[in-house]
């Protein structure tokens, strides 16, 4: 059963023209990694923040449609319930980071709902060691890189112990190595506990190969949703929305209008890539 | 530069009291220091007050530019003083309006250094207690917690903010902006290219901000919880106790004309 | 002309608070080059660029630009001869219009009215932005404030342009606008400096590389050789393309002997080791 349901949801902001989100409907299932991929004002960060109520609660506009948590419609449910049980973490880091230490940052969220110390100081001990920021309890959040700011700002929702976690560009503001961490993160996130992630970003290069699931949104809409293979076969069709295509898929693209690979061995990763080259060259038999 | 990131990464004793100590203390030496008049006496309270600063571990640099600061101040004050104190004799300068006694002129000197005991009391709170502990003592005290968010929030902003100015003036300056030239009214013309993105940036960071706090369950629960919190020791309560006795003795002698100083 | 355009010689460089920022470059950027500086946050690539538009003094040595040293020019002479696209676009925005923000620097150069009506129109048509001429760019998505950016600096026209992350939180549309754009700059003739963390990139619109640790120069060479030698990228912290990587991995297998950095490269190389066309038969 999915664990997040957005039903039929459209959002406009008030004073504008179009709807930045029309007609979304999509399932999440419980412990997958979907990855939502847009263009430049697709409507991601809206759609981030639809799930777990900033949008309507704190934007003015019109909303429709329905967002439901383990089928309940989250607009009827109390506010301390929604945001304990959907953690979402926005694109910039350092908007977000403003106590003397890093584990009193992550604390600040369950201190919020009233929990007793000791749940705290679990919550604390549990973020710090999926986040890969152990190490650093006492730190300052202004002495960290920023690849480690935004594991901090992820550690600091990650302490609600939330269902289903919401990251908005996580990658945008980071340089290779910040990248790196997080997406190694999100790999020990994967492995350790059931916990539903939804990403979103504006390049499919990197991602990819990490998620179970991409949905495509174009202009407020989806236009697009299944596994990794089946939606990443046109690098043309992903620059037109305004996505970035991994460069491996490009080169697949290439190959095949060059007539030295078939449209259908498209690849986006160096493993694939590699069999399918060599097989190609290799004889040519089989097609396949 | 900023004022408010002054904190002392050290352990002295005073960076073990509990911060409402600190708050309570510089309040009644702000308050004590008015009911003093004696020159010898606010000498020694300075005195006594920098040896105290120093004991924070406060580095060179640092303390001299506060130092400085208030100098300047005083400075101002005490030549300022004169024009509207010419109260006794002996008159020292005949000035047109400018008629400064000696009378007048100690009491310029008393001011100025009330001005930096009650400084020093402030300076202390500063270097020894992080942001989130001080803020925490005021709420203790009585400040409403959402008070005291934003003022946490504001602390940690306003070094972020000086320093995103002098970023902003780089980048307007390689797009041919002068700021240091011209006359007073071009240059503040000049400093619009600089202000606007300063305040745009700081509403963008505010909005970033309420999401982020919404997310992390802000106001969730009006009964929170803390997980690093500031606790009163039985000698902070002991410090407390005698320094708001001496402060109630102090300012009751002097009151009933039982002492003089 | 291929004259010296920057010319450093022994530069030293440490910030008032002490740290060390920049310990003795030695660097010659010739008319037309197209230069990608890379390596890590702190390494002092920016530092090193803020000296070519006279931002900083070196503490110790010489920067020339065009044979003057940068610092002794002011503001709008240098603003006139370098080009500075910094990295976090909302640090330049502020007017009403997106034109006016364009005609900013122009005017700031001493530009005049027709010229400056005529390059606004020219710039904002090349980053895709014509139709948000009347548009207040501090409204407009982080994206879009970017592009707005890119087209007030390149409008400038200076000789030398130094672009700290040209494309950093674009997408794939409004990229390769500013690709494009940039390109363009280097077919006239400007001298490009491009920092940047992305060696895609990189590999598109630089023909040289410079790669800084620690406040020194690492590696200088060919973008190509630098980018196809894993040993060099690994020794500086830095990771080839993705198609450098694949072609790495099946190198041996099929007698690569290009250097390989783009997807052009990679598929010409495969053509070489399949003789009539590539529909059958071995390498």
């Amino acid at each position: 059963m999915s664990v997040l349901s957005i039903v039929g949801m459209s959002f406009r902001y008030r004073g504008q023209s179009a709807a930045t989100l029309q007609d979304i409907s999509l399932d999440i299932e419980r412990g997958e990694i979907i990855t939502i991929l847009g263009g430049d004002g697709a409507g991601k960060s809206t759609l981030c923040k639809t799930l777990n109520g900033i949008v309507p609660d704190q934007e003015k506009g019109e909303f429709s449609g329905a967002v439901l948590l383990d089928g309940r419609n989250i607009k009827n449910l109390p506010r301390s319930e929604v945001v304990s049980r959907i953690g979402l973490a926005i694109q910039d880091p350092e908007a977000q980071l403003f106590t003397d230490s890093v584990e009193e940052e992550v604390a600040f969220a369950p201190e919020n709902l009233g929990l007793p110390w000791s749940e705290i100081d679990s919550r604390v001990r549990r973020a710090l060691s999926v986040t890969g920021l152990a190490s650093l309890p006492t730190k300052s959040p202004s002495a960290l890189s920023g690849g480690q700011k935004q594991r901090l700002a992820i550690a600091s929702v990650i302490s609600l112990l939330p269902s289903v976690l919401v990251l908005d560009e996580p990658l945008s503001m980071l340089d290779p190595r910040g990248r790196a961490e997080l997406l190694a993160m999100l790999d020990s996130l994967k492995q350790e506990r059931s916990m539903t992630v939804i990403l979103t970003s504006n390049s499919a290069e990197e991602i990819a190969v990490k998620c179970d699931r991409i949905a495509l949104l174009d202009r407020g809409r989806l236009v697009g949703v299944g596994r990794p293979e089946e939606i990443l076969t046109s690098p043309d069709r992903l620059e037109s929305i305004g996505v970035e295509p991994p460069q491996l898929l490009e080169l697949s693209a290439l190959l095949s209008s060059e007539k030295l690979l078939n449209r259908e061995q498209a690849f986006f990763d160096e493993e694939t890539g590699a069999g399918r080259i060599l097989s190609a060259i290799g004889g040519r038999g089989g097609g396949r | 530069m900023a004022l408010v990131d002054i904190y002392v990464p050290k352990k002295s004793p005073l960076h073990g009291v509990d911060p409402r100590v600190k708050i309570i203390s510089a309040v009644l030496l702000t308050v004590v220091c008015f009911f003093i008049t004696d020159l010898v006496v606010l000498l020694s309270l300075l005195l006594y007050m920098q040896i105290l600063v120093w004991s924070t571990g406060v580095n060179l640099k640092t303390y001299s530019s506060s130092f400085w600061l208030v100098a300047r101040f005083s400075i101002i004050l005490m030549i300022v003083w004169p024009f509207f104190d010419q109260v006794g004799q002996p008159i020292l300068l005949d000035l047109w309006i400018y008629k400064p006694t000696l009378p007048a002129v100690l009491r310029a000197l008393a001011i100025a250094m009330r001005i930096f005991i009650i400084a020093s009391g402030w300076l202390i709170l500063l270097l020894t207690t992080r942001h989130g502990q001080l803020v925490r003592g005021f709420v203790k005290l009585g400040l409403p917690y959402d008070f005291g968010i934003s003022l946490s929030i504001a602390l940690r902003y306003l070094p972020n903010f000086l320093g995103t100015i002098d970023q902003i003036k780089e980048a307007q300056a390689s797009r041919g902006l002068e700021s240091s030239r011209g006359n007073f009214v071009k240059r503040a013309r000049n400093m619009i290219p600089v202000l606007i993105p300063t305040f745009a940036i700081a509403f963008r960071a505010i909005e970033g901000l309420s999401e982020a706090l919404h997310s992390r369950g802000y106001g969730a629960n009006p009964a929170r919880t803390y997980y690093r919190d500031i606790n009163m020791t039985v000698y902070d309560s002991i410090a407390v106790a005698l320094i708001v006795s001496v402060a109630a003795l102090a300012v009751v002698s002097k009151v009933l004309g039982i002492a003089d100083f | 002309m291929n004259q010296s355009h920057v010319s450093i010689s022994g530069l030293k460089f440490s910030y008032p608070d002490g740290t060390q920022a920049i310990r003795g470059v030695d660097l010659e950027i010739r008319h037309g080059e197209r230069i990608g500086l890379a390596g890590e946050n702190g390494s002092g690539k920016t530092t090193l660029c803020k000296h070519m538009n006279g931002l900083l003094s070196p503490s110790a040595g010489r920067i020339l630009v065009d044979g003057r040293e940068a610092s002794s020019l002011g503001a709008s002479e240098i603003a006139a001869k370098v080009g500075y696209l910094f990295q976090n676009p909302d640090h330049q925005l502020f007017c009403s219009t997106v034109r006016e923000e364009v005609e900013f620097g122009l005017r700031n150069i001493g530009l005049g009215a027709d010229e400056i009506g005529r390059r606004v129109a020219r710039y904002l048509e090349m980053l895709g932005i014509s139709h948000l001429a009347e548009h207040p760019p501090l409204a407009l998505s982080l994206g879009l404030r970017r592009l707005v950016t890119v087209a007030s600096v390149l409008a400038m026209e200076q000789e030398l342009l130094i672009l700290d992350e040209p494309i950093a939180w674009l997408d794939a549309k409004q990229k390769a606008s500013v690709v494009g754009a940039i390109r363009q700059a280097g077919t006239e003739g400007r001298t490009t400096v491009v920092i940047s963390h992305n060696m895609k990139l990189m590999a598109e619109l630089t023909d040289r590389l410079i790669v800084m640790t620690g406040g020194s120069i690492r590696l200088d060479g060919k973008t190509k050789d630098i980018l196809s030698d894993p040993a060099a990228m690994a020794s500086v912290g830095l990771v080839s393309p993705p198609v450098t990587l694949l072609a790495e991995s099946i190198k041996d297998a099929l007698h690569f002997t290009r250097r390989i950095d783009t997807n052009e490269d990679f598929v010409s190389a495969l053509r070489e080791r399949m003789p009539g066309g590539g529909t059958r038969g071995t390498g």
